[in-house]
């Protein structure tokens, strides 16, 4: 590993080319510390950041954010970084927001901390009423199993990790949309989860790749979790 | 055993002989097909058992038990190829994740 990068920022990626590159360029110009890190989640066309000092690496198939999050925490712990956050590839997560996401975990005082998106339920309509009522049930649930010390916002992508958190949520399977159950199972194997209030930006490109069918895929996912969870425990 | 269930039972057996021969199906996994197989055609060809396996799940029509069987052996059949491709699915993730960090220790070294 470079001496002068001791960050992994990664971004998971699929078909979200448009705003790639000004992203990464945000993300260098923050702090030469941050190494970034492009996961292309078999995009239809695949991806090509043609950028220098950035790492790439295209999954053969659509394999979901587990699995891309799972490739990044293999690479920062195989390298030695000190520590890995994640950075939505739609613009989303305020990049400036880094710092202070990292600073727990540089003061020793978290192993993973999450960017909770005060404007998180934000909109109109009904379909907004049922995912604010969606991520209620998600957080109350993951604040239930977790004796309150799960995040408030379970669902956001916007998190930095430890070693020490990536070497212990390395070794579950996480799948699609994982992040409720990653949050759920580092408060229950003894990792102390922080949380930071983040802005979140306005979707620069796209849209979410949770349509009706995912989420309630994902919905069904995470009750088969809980219940595992409360079972025992999750599949290693 | 009359000589149409013979039949049925040489012809679902070489089916599966031949999609194994080509490769389609692995050998693994057509262990439980073939069970299957002979345990339908044992208990096709025997009037007495069908009779009795009625009685007892109170099947009053009694080649239904028949139906009845068939549907439990394809059931687990779907269970046994579910299974089948779950595990296979865990061990491309494994080898997907393995790929990518030799893709990535080699742009590390640069």
């Amino acid at each position: 590993m470079s001496q002068d990068h001791d960050v992994l920022v990664f971004i998971a990626s699929y078909n979200d080319e448009a705003c790639l590159h000004a992203l990464i360029r945000e993300i260098q110009t923050q702090d030469p510390r941050y190494r970034v890190l492009v996961i292309d989640d078999g995009s239809e066309t695949s991806l090509d950041p043609k950028m220098e000092d950035v790492l790439f690496v295209r999954l053969p198939d659509n394999c979901g954010l587990g699995v891309c999050t799972l490739v990044a925490f293999d690479h920062m712990l195989r390298h030695g970084y000190s520590a890995a956050v994640r950075v939505d590839a739609d613009g989303q997560h305020p990049v400036v927001a880094i710092p202070r996401l990292l600073e727990p975990i540089w003061q020793k005082k978290a192993a993973i901390v999450a960017g909770v998106r005060t404007n998180r339920g934000e909109g109109t309509g009904a379909g907004n009423i049922v995912r604010n009522a969606a991520r209620s049930y998600y957080a109350v649930l993951a604040r239930l199993v977790t004796r309150g010390s799960a995040p408030k916002d379970v669902n956001t992508g916007f998190f930095a990790v430890s070693p020490r958190a990536a070497e212990t949520l390395r070794d579950f399977e996480l799948d699609r949309y994982p992040e409720p159950e990653m949050y759920i199972l580092a408060c229950r194997s003894g990792l102390s989860v922080q949380e930071i209030m983040v802005k979140q930006r306005p979707r620069q490109q796209g849209q979410s790749t949770l349509g009706v069918g995912g989420a309630f895929r994902a919905f069904l996912h995470f009750n088969f979790f809980l219940l595992n969870e409360l079972m025992g425990g999750a599949r290693r | 055993m009359n000589a149409l269930h013979a039949v049925i039972a040489v012809l679902l057996a070489s089916i599966l002989v031949i999609l194994i021969r080509r490769k389609l199906l692995h050998v693994d996994l057509s262990f439980p097909w073939f069970i299957a197989i002979v345990a339908l055609a044992f208990v096709g060809s025997n009037e007495a058992l069908v009779t009795q396996i009625a009685d007892a799940l109170d099947i009053a029509y009694a080649p239904m038990a028949i139906v009845f069987l068939t549907f439990l052996f394809v059931l687990s059949l779907i269970v046994t190829a579910l299974i089948g491709l779950t595990r296979l699915r865990h061990r491309q993730l494994k080898t997907i994740r393995h790929v990518a960090a030799m893709e990535l220790d080699l742009q590390e070294r640069g």
